[in-house]
This record gives structure tokens, sequence and C-alpha cells, in this order.
């Protein structure tokens, strides 16, 4: 008796709880639209003046010159995150390139253990006892490096961020990197016009609540929400393949294969959802894919026509503008305190150039 | 009705009390599976029936790993980690050796997982780690090894004759399910028909009594570690040719679903108790929930906390079901 009581109780519950999660599917239509424009909102004090147009390349970045030469032979030290990832291993080229080209001395530094912040303020202790003249770094972590970046300026180094944010609350010379929430708007500009500007899309997020996932997919619903034929559906893949593909069957059964676009913010989910897709038995030339960053899995997918575009952060410019800020800074130039590099949409046509 | 105190005794799992703890489970299968059914016109659609068995089927595979290793009364931490490096060790014997015959490769994959389960045996039963230490460590460092070696590459699409075990169909239904029923099987007959396997319930179950019975645990415990990790990596490679591709990252978002699904399956914590059909019904439950709530279209941002309280629910009423029939027994 009583066991049969409790069960039943339990189960309601249970079948209470799915139901009500059901509920909200069924104005999903509507109510797509009301947190994009509430999330709009909120984005509207930390993003950008001017919603980008069809600009790539060198318009990004705006009046920063990075051309200068040096005055004197300066000392800069580059530090990344890890020694053993492609993407950073662009960012040493970049560096030690714009050494040349701008006549200043580079060294670069990258913590033995892979982003191990503790070993990147070891190294920025020893560049203070070298004297540097200039540090540009991609802090493993954005608050976790503040102890280190106080001792920078205590010397008087000046700091340049390269890539990735430092501690706001610390005296810095200039931030150079993407805009992620514009990267989003304009990755959204560019699927839509792809797709026709109407149909179904699907955003494989990262993980929600991380600052580079989250402004990302907010940029691309920002640009969707402008096209009325356009429905977006998104969800968090913690950027993992698996779920990626699973996700995107679980789409193509929702929409009975009418799936026209899958828009992922990071790498190694988009080849995923291409994989899905085929499994569905739908056709790849129908569906827009977009991958992000340039990896060899990438390349293999645009090859394939698995993949139609991916964007290269072109990290070998990211820390080629981060010596090029320190050079003007040195030579008594005022720099700005935020330096945007471009980005590339890259597919099959212009991959060449990006390889 | 189920007497495990009983079973434990007996150094037997008996096959009755494990048929009877399922039901509570299967019944909330069904439940789940109506009213999805009622919520969404997708639910019961063949197509997704059929994917949604393929999704569900190499979470069982990988739920069987852990199940043993938790029926000794232990964990394994490591498991998505052997999952990456199998899968890993396979994608890239295929990819950068091509004369090598594809189930060479696999067989490659397997032996690795084997060897990770031996230094996870070693450490659990002759240095006497606590098995979550001492399988975290191993993550930690296998982790570490594929990384080392994939220098955080991907690596991407393999040879159409491998993918068959991942995405070719025979009569309709997906090989990774057949795949999974097949391991199911000879996992449940180590398990239930084999010296062996009752060895394994009984270390689970009291290793003071079953070493007095002469039973050698050290031996038991690693050969089930290398058992898992074989069936871990088996799974990794299942999934490479499902996905098409694999990185050191692999298997780490499929730990906990498998820790839940044996959980949800009603394998006892502590060890000695549950079985392998339970965790079969705990992973289908998983990829249920998941394959619901992508249907309804509920936001990634609720879709952890349903999925918890379910978890929950569905755990409570195990243990609501156990408490009720041991009293009966008593």
């Amino acid at each position: 008796m009583k066991k049969t009581t409790i069960l039943i109780s339990l189960l309601i519950a249970f079948a209470l709880i799915l139901g009500a999660c059901a509920a909200p599917a069924a104005e999903e239509a509507p109510a797509e639209e009301a947190p994009v424009e509430e999330a709009a909102e909120e984005e509207a004090a930390p993003a950008e003046e001017e919603v980008m147009e069809e600009e790539t390349l060198e318009e990004a970045k705006g009046d920063f010159d990075e051309t200068i030469p040096a005055d004197a032979e300066y000392d800069i030290a580059l530090v990344v995150k890890n020694n053993t990832s492609p993407f950073w291993a662009d960012h040493v080229e970049g560096a030690v390139a714009a050494g040349e080209d701008l006549g200043v001395n580079i060294t670069t530094h990258a913590p033995e253990k892979q982003e191990d912040i503790n070993l990147q303020i070891a190294i920025l202790e020893d560049l203070i006892t070298a004297e540097v003249d200039c540090v540009a770094i991609a802090p493993a972590n954005t608050d976790g490096i503040t102890a280190g970046i106080v001792k920078l300026n205590e010397a008087g180094i000046p700091v340049v961020y390269d890539n990735t944010m430092g501690p706001a609350t610390e005296p810095y010379l200039t931030y150079v990197g993407i805009d992620n929430y514009e990267v989003g708007l304009e990755m959204g500009d560019y699927v839509a016009n792809l797709m026709g500007e109407e149909g179904n899309v699907l955003i494989l997020e990262g993980v929600q609540g991380q600052s580079t996932s989250d402004q990302r997919t907010q940029g691309a619903k920002d640009a969707f929400a402008n096209y009325p034929g356009i429905v977006v559906e998104s969800y968090a893949t913690n950027w993992d393949a698996t779920v990626s593909y699973d996700i995107t069957t679980d789409q193509l059964t929702k929409l009975g294969g009418e799936l026209d676009a899958v828009v992922a913010v990071g790498t190694g989910m988009a080849e995923a959802a291409a994989e899905a897709v085929l499994a569905y038995g739908g056709n790849l030339e129908e569906v827009v894919v977009g991958s992000f960053d340039i990896t060899d899995a990438v390349i293999e997918g645009l090859e394939r026509g698995n993949v139609d575009y991916t964007i290269n952060q072109q990290p070998f410019w990211q820390a080629y503008y981060s010596v090029a800020a320190c050079v003007q800074y040195l030579n008594g130039l005022e720099v700005p305190d935020r330096v945007r590099t471009p980005v590339a949409f890259v597919t099959l046509e212009n991959l060449d150039q990006h390889r | 009705m189920a007497d495990k105190p009983l079973a434990v005794k007996k150094f037997k799992p008996q096959l009755s009390s494990q048929i009877m703890g399922t039901i509570p489970r299967i019944m909330i299968l069904l439940i789940m599976g109506t009213v999805l059914a009622i919520t969404s016109p997708h639910f019961l659609k063949p197509m997704n029936l059929i994917n949604l068995m393929a999704m569900a089927s190499i979470p069982i595979v990988f739920g069987l790993a852990q199940t043993i290793v938790v029926l000794t009364g232990n964990i394994d931490l490591s498991l998505g980690a052997i999952f990456s490096m199998g899968s890993v060790i396979t994608g890239l014997i295929m990819k950068n050796m091509e004369f090598v015959p594809i189930p060479i490769a696999i067989l490659a994959g397997l032996a690795t997982g084997a060897l990770m389960g031996f230094f996870n045996g070693i450490l659990m039963a002759k240095i006497k780690l606590p098995s979550f230490i001492g399988s975290f460590a191993l993550r930690v460092a296998v982790t570490g090894i594929a990384n080392a070696i994939l220098q955080g590459y991907i690596i991407y699409a393999f040879p159409e004759n491998f993918r068959v075990l991942g995405l070719s169909r025979v009569w309709g239904i997906p090989v990774p399910v057949y795949i999974s029923v097949v391991t199911f099987f000879i996992v449940w007959l180590i398990l239930n028909r084999t010296k062996f396997g009752r060895r394994i319930y009984a270390v689970g179950a009291n290793s003071e009594a079953a070493r007095l019975s002469g039973i050698k645990n050290e031996r038991v415990i690693i050969m089930v570690y290398i058992f898992a990790g074989i069936l871990a990596a088996f799974a990794g490679i299942l999934q490479t040719a499902r996905v098409n591709s694999t990185h050191a990252f692999y298997g780490e978002t499929s730990l906990l679903p498998s820790i839940a699904a044996v959980v949800i399956g009603g394998t006892s914590m502590f060890g000695g108790v549950g079985g392998v059909f339970g965790t079969v019904i705990g992973a289908i439950i998983m990829n249920v929930i998941q394959n619901g709530l992508n249907l309804l279209g509920i936001p990634s941002i609720y879709q952890q906390f349903i999925v918890g309280i379910i978890i929950l629910i569905a755990v409570a009423i195990d243990q609501l079901v156990r408490n009720y029939t041991t009293k009966k027994v008593r």
C-alpha cells in the first residue's frame, strides 16, 4: 500500500516536471525573440560603437599602423599560453616576423606545463630581472595573472595583452585581439547571406558562461535576429564533438531534415555536425556548415566539402600587432587602448592563403 | 521478492533479484516515453527511435565498463581518458599507417585500454590506493599523454571500412546497436555464468569474507580494471567510427553520464549489488532524457538542472523500493 502511494506520488512529480518542460516549447516561436532582445540590451553597453559590415582583414585595425619601425633596438618579450598547440606557434611566428620587420629583439616564452598561470608569473619575474623593454602576454587566466602584472608595473615595464585580456584593474598599454561579439555578428550575417536569408539555424555553443562562447553566440543571435525568415536554436556542447553530433541529429529529427545551417562558435564541432547530417541522409550541399579556427581537421573538412567556411583569428597578426604596439609606445607615440585584429572567413577558394 | 542480503551471503548474484530490481527503472523509462510521446510529435517517429538506439549504444558499452568496476566496490575515474586514448591510438594508426589492416588498428586501441586498466589494477590492488584517487591520477596522466601525442590536434576523417562500425545499418538498425547488444550479453555471461563473475560480486559484497573463502582479491581487481579498460577503449573506438573524429579529451564528457547510468541502473556504489542489465536501462534513460530535452527545445541552460532532477528522482524511487522490499524480507 505504502509503496504504491510513494511510487505514484513520485511518478506524478516526475510527469509534472517533464510536462512543465514541454510548456515553453509550445510557445517556442514567439519566445525566441524575447531572450535575444533582452540579451542584446545587456550586450549593448560593452559592444563596440558600430556594427561591422562586410569588414574583414586589414580594415579591422582602424587607424593602428603596424608598420612604424623602432627608433632603437628594444627588447620585447612575448609570453604565450603553451608551446604545443599550433595556435600559439603561429603567435610566436608573428612576433618574430614583427621583430624582423620593425627592427627589435624578440624573445618568446611559454610555461612548460600547459596554461599554468604560476609558471607564467615566474616567467614575468625573470623578464623583470632581464630588464626587457616591453612585454606582450596572453594570460592563461585573466585574473590569475594579476600578481605578475603588478610586478611588471612596479618595474615600469609596459604590458600588452595579446589575444586574451588581463586584469582590467591594473594599468596596461593595450589589448590586441578579436572582438568575439563582433565576430559573432559577422558570422551571423555571413551565414544568413549563404542561406538566402531564410531557414533554420542551429548554433553550437561551447560552454555557457565562458566569455568567448557567450559573446560569439550572442553576436550571431543578434545578427540573425535581423532576418525575419531565419529561425535560430542554440545549444551548449561543452566544445564536444559527440554532443554536437547528437544535438544536430535531434535537431534534424525535430525539423524533419529542414535544417539549413549549423554554426559552430569553436573548433572541432562543425565537422561532427556535418557527419550527423550525412548519417541522417541529408545533403551537405543544402546545409551551410560553419567552423571556427584553422586546424588540420577543419582544413580536411573544407576540402571534403563537409565544412563550408571557417573563421581564422589570424593569431600571427595578433602577436605581430602586439609587438607593433610595444614599438609605438617605446617610440613615444600614443597607442589606442584597444587594437582590434582582423578575422578572415576561410572557404575552399581562399584556403591556400590561410594554411 | 528480491533478497539481496541472502544473495550476498551466497556470493551469488541472483537473477530474479536483478530482474525485479530493474522493474522500477523500466517503469520510469516507460513513463518518460509516454510523457515525451505526448509532448513531442517527433519522439515516436521511427527515425528518432532508431537514432535514440544508436545514441544509447555507445554509452551502454561504456557504462558496462564502469559497472564491473563499481560491482567490486571501486570506481574508475580514468575510463573517460582510456576511452579517449583507445580511440586516439586506433585513429593515429589508421591515419598515419595506412598499410596496417583496420582490425589490427582496433586491436592496438583495445590493447592500450587493457594496459591502462592494468596500471589501474596495480594502483588499486597492489599499492592499495583508494580507487577514486588512483584512477583520478591515472586519468590525468593518460589525458596528458594523449595531449602530448596529439599536441592539441583533432584527428578527423577515417576510412569508410572503419566507419561501417559506427554508421552502417543492417535491417534498418545501426551497427552500434548490434555491437552493444552482443557486448552486453558477453559481459552478462561473464558476470553471471563464470567463476570470475561470481568472484567480482563476492569481492564487492565483502572483500574480507571473499579473501577468507580463498578468492585472490587482488587478482580479481586487476582483471576487472583490465576488462573495464578494454571496454572503455572499445566504446571510444566505436564513437570515433560514428562521429568521425577524436582528440585527447574525447571521452571526458562521457564519464559522468556513464557513472549516472550505473547509479540509475541500481548498482550499489558500495559494490556487490546490481548488474549490467540495470546499467543498460540507466544508459537508455540518460539518452532518452537528453533526446527529449533536445526535441522539446529546452534551452541548454536548464537542461543540466532537469537532468539532475530526473536522476535524483530515479535514484530516490529506487532507494524507496529497496527500503520497502528489504523491510518486507525481514
